[in-house]
């Protein structure tokens, strides 16, 4: 009987845990429908991706508290330390590589190397856009 | 075997070797989490997450995962209080929501794939394939190590062995848990909308 106290005791905190997760989902879930069907006209799509990060975010904090157990207790010290550092090697590749390919795709760098290129293959000098002609007369110089 | 106070802090120090694999397991996640954020306009002409959401499927998958998240955290607590018959039928209620959740995801691929929108029609469908299916893949290797597992606690009761080995085994399906909420909100959700 004294044992069964304790595991009553012991499962509270899982269970929270789960109905907290259960509401951040559904939140997150309602939110993008409600945004889907129209309903929801005073948001851009832009802050409802920043609501369903912050619904994720949330809903990390909740199950690494209450799942996994994640404290700042001396015996999970070193999880703790491992965890913030993956924390930062994963913020920075994710923001760095998002940062350099939307740069690379649209930026002036791709526009160079396709003048350059033209320029290579002997293409007319009033064929090459004139937003570069900086990069054409330095071309030249080298040849 | 009776657990021991002992038995317990042992297997919580042997957590930590499995907790740095998990740790780098995120690493590889959220290459493939920027992988996918890199790719997710180029759908060369096919489609976009827009046009291949199906919200209730995605949603299903969701709460199957989680309620199997919080099985095995139940699981693990009974067996910490050496109740063999609930951390067994809590174990296979787990195994039955995960199997759940796996039949969904083939499910989804298979209608993908049938539609011509298999991982080769474009960068975006590479990416996605590729992230969801790792995750499918590591859960469908977590159901293998469950029915192990619940072979073994059926035989041999909550020994340390046994005991130490679920305390993993409820640590990898948190995990694979945690990793599904970001799949569900950036792939899924922020995916639908933009």
């Amino acid at each position: 009987m004294k044992r069964n106290n304790t595991f009553k005791h012991d499962i509270r905190r899982p269970i929270i845990g789960f109905f907290i997760s259960l509401a951040l989902t559904l939140g997150a879930y309602i939110t993008t429908m409600r945004f889907i069907e129209g309903e929801v006209t005073n948001l851009s799509s832009n802050k409802v991706t920043l609501i369903i990060g912050l619904f994720a975010i949330s809903q990390l904090y909740i199950q690494l508290i209450f799942f996994l157990h994640l404290g700042t207790s001396r015996k999970s010290r070193l999880n703790l330390v491992s965890f913030l550092y993956t924390s930062i090697a994963i913020l920075l590749v994710v923001i760095g590589t998002l940062w350099i390919m939307r740069n690379l795709e649209y930026g002036h760098e791709g526009h160079n190397i396709i003048d350059q290129e033209q320029i290579n293959k002997g293409i007319a000098e009033d064929e090459i856009p004139s937003s570069a002609p900086k990069k054409h007369h330095d071309h030249q110089d080298v040849q | 075997m009776k657990l021991t106070e002992h038995t317990i802090h042992q297997a919580e120090k042997t957590n930590f070797g499995f907790w740095i694999y998990i740790m780098t397991d995120c690493m590889m996640f959220a290459s493939l989490f920027a992988v996918f954020m890199v790719l997710k306009d180029s759908t060369a002409g096919g489609p976009a997450m827009a046009d291949i959401f199906e919200p209730k499927m995605v949603l299903s998958e969701t709460l199957l995962l989680l309620v199997s998240s919080l099985t095995a955290g139940l699981a693990f607590i009974a067996a910490k209080h050496n109740l063999k018959k609930l951390t067994l039928q809590l174990l296979i209620a787990t195994a039955v929501l995960g199997l759940g959740f796996l039949m969904i995801e083939l499910k989804e691929f298979h209608t993908l794939i049938a539609d011509g929108h298999s991982w080769q029609a474009s960068a975006f469908l590479s990416s996605f394939f590729v992230l969801v299916a790792t995750h499918g893949l590591h859960i469908a290797i977590g159901l293998l190590w469950l029915s192990i597992l619940i072979g073994r606690i059926y035989r041999k009761g909550i020994d340390h062995n046994t005991f130490r080995k679920l305390g993993l085994f409820t640590l990898f399906w948190h995990f694979l848990d945690v990793i599904w909420i970001f799949i569900f909100s950036i792939v899924y959700l922020s995916g639908a909308i933009s």
